[in-house]
């Protein structure tokens, strides 16, 4: 594999899952950040942005989307560097009124800290970071909502989590039945397979420059998830539990049935597409987990690995 | 393949050892991850797992991936 070569005036805080990557551009004394992590990383996303900073002033955080591991930080940023927060334009009626259903942050039992967006970007416009010129792009599919950043002078895509190196983000609306997910994500992908692209900034993992591979892997999970809802719902419980055990680090398998059911989306997951009753799908996701190999049995929890 | 990157998701610096809680790199390590070769990248693993034995971590805790493969 060949490297991705970035310019100078873009810098990559690359993390796990729980925080998304945190994509630095400088304008000389100025700079803008995509994306802001966990809320709970909070504190090491301010020291990592001010390492990179180096000096340079914080003016403008910019949201691809509005999940937790995205915009966690948005509030400690805001509060630290001073910076104004642009967001997706269809999200600001959201964040306005903090509608943590909305969010996904009731919906898939995850934290955040409430923050006010200064501004709504458009799909259609352009914005200007990294002495670049980007077109805002729609990409729902993962984010009914969602945008993605092209340069095509460079050819760079900042991609949020509608394209990864293998697969994207959870369909929620597809997951939940809120929205024609599956439709939206293959309307994207094929928006994003149009474009002159050589690099890739992805919202989780490495940049790369493995495009066309990306795309079909994409498609191809995209063509499996439609075949079998039942496999894009396992898909998405998994994910989100794994997600929430690497914020909480433990759960105990006394309330997990309980608590699958109680969370909407896992309860909609399977209501939806597996029909399990909730101890079978305790049952199941337990033994999932320990064979993926993601948490271990410890008496009555389970344990991030 | 790239080099992975040994974050575990406890990105939490430590005041004591200038370290991270939970890949035990420091500030400028986690910084600069994604613009270095896999060379420099393996330095920094090795690193890492002298200051593990050196503070007397024991479990292996590995970078996971929380989707399906396709």
């Amino acid at each position: 594999m060949s490297d991705a070569v970035l310019p100078d005036s873009i810098r990559v805080l690359e993390r796990g899952w729980l925080s998304s990557n945190n994509v630095l551009l400088f304008d000389g004394a100025e700079a803008a950040v995509i994306d802001s992590g966990y809320v709970s990383h909070g504190d090491q996303t301010v020291a990592l942005v001010r390492e990179l900073l180096g000096g340079r002033r914080l003016t403008r955080l910019i949201n691809t989307h509005s999940h937790s591991d995205h915009i966690g930080g948005n509030a400690t940023l805001q509060r630290t560097f001073g910076c104004s927060i642009t967001v997706p334009a269809g999200m600001i009626p959201t964040v306005a009124a903090w509608d943590e259903d909305a969010l996904l942050l009731s919906t898939a039992a995850q934290a955040g800290e409430r923050f006010h967006a200064d501004h709504g970007l458009h799909a259609g416009g352009s914005i200007e970071m990294g002495e670049l010129v980007w077109q805002a792009m729609a990409a729902p599919g993962h984010d009914m909502d969602a945008l993605v950043f092209h340069n095509p002078d460079r050819r760079i895509l900042i991609s949020g989590d509608a394209l990864w190196r293998d697969g994207f983000g959870i369909l929620f609306a597809e997951v939940l039945g809120t929205g024609d997910g599956i439709g939206a994500a293959r309307r994207t992908l094929e928006a994003i397979a149009r474009l002159p692209v050589d690099v890739v900034i992805p919202g989780h993992g490495a940049p790369f420059v493995e495009v066309d591979d990306a795309l079909a892997r994409a498609f191809g999970r995209l063509r499996a998830f439609e075949e079998d809802g039942s496999r894009m719902a396992r898909n998405a419980i998994r994910a989100c539990v794994t997600f929430s055990l690497l914020d909480v680090r433990s759960i105990a398998l006394d309330g997990l049935a309980e608590h699958l059911h109680s969370v909407p989306l896992y309860r909609e997951a399977n209501a939806r597409f597996l029909g399990l009753s909730p101890e079978a799908l305790a049952d199941w996701l337990v033994a999932d987990l320990i064979r993926a190999g993601v948490a271990r049995r410890s008496g009555n929890r389970l344990l991030a690995v | 393949m790239t080099v992975a990157s040994p974050c575990i998701n406890i990105c939490r610096m430590n005041a004591d050892t200038g370290l991270c809680e939970g890949c035990f790199r420091s500030l400028d390590e986690i910084a600069s991850w994604s613009r270095h070769g896999d060379g420099e990248k393996r330095r920094i693993l090795d690193a890492v797992a002298q200051r593990r034995a050196a503070l007397g971590v024991t479990s292996d805790a590995a970078p996971l991936a929380p989707t399906e493969q396709p």
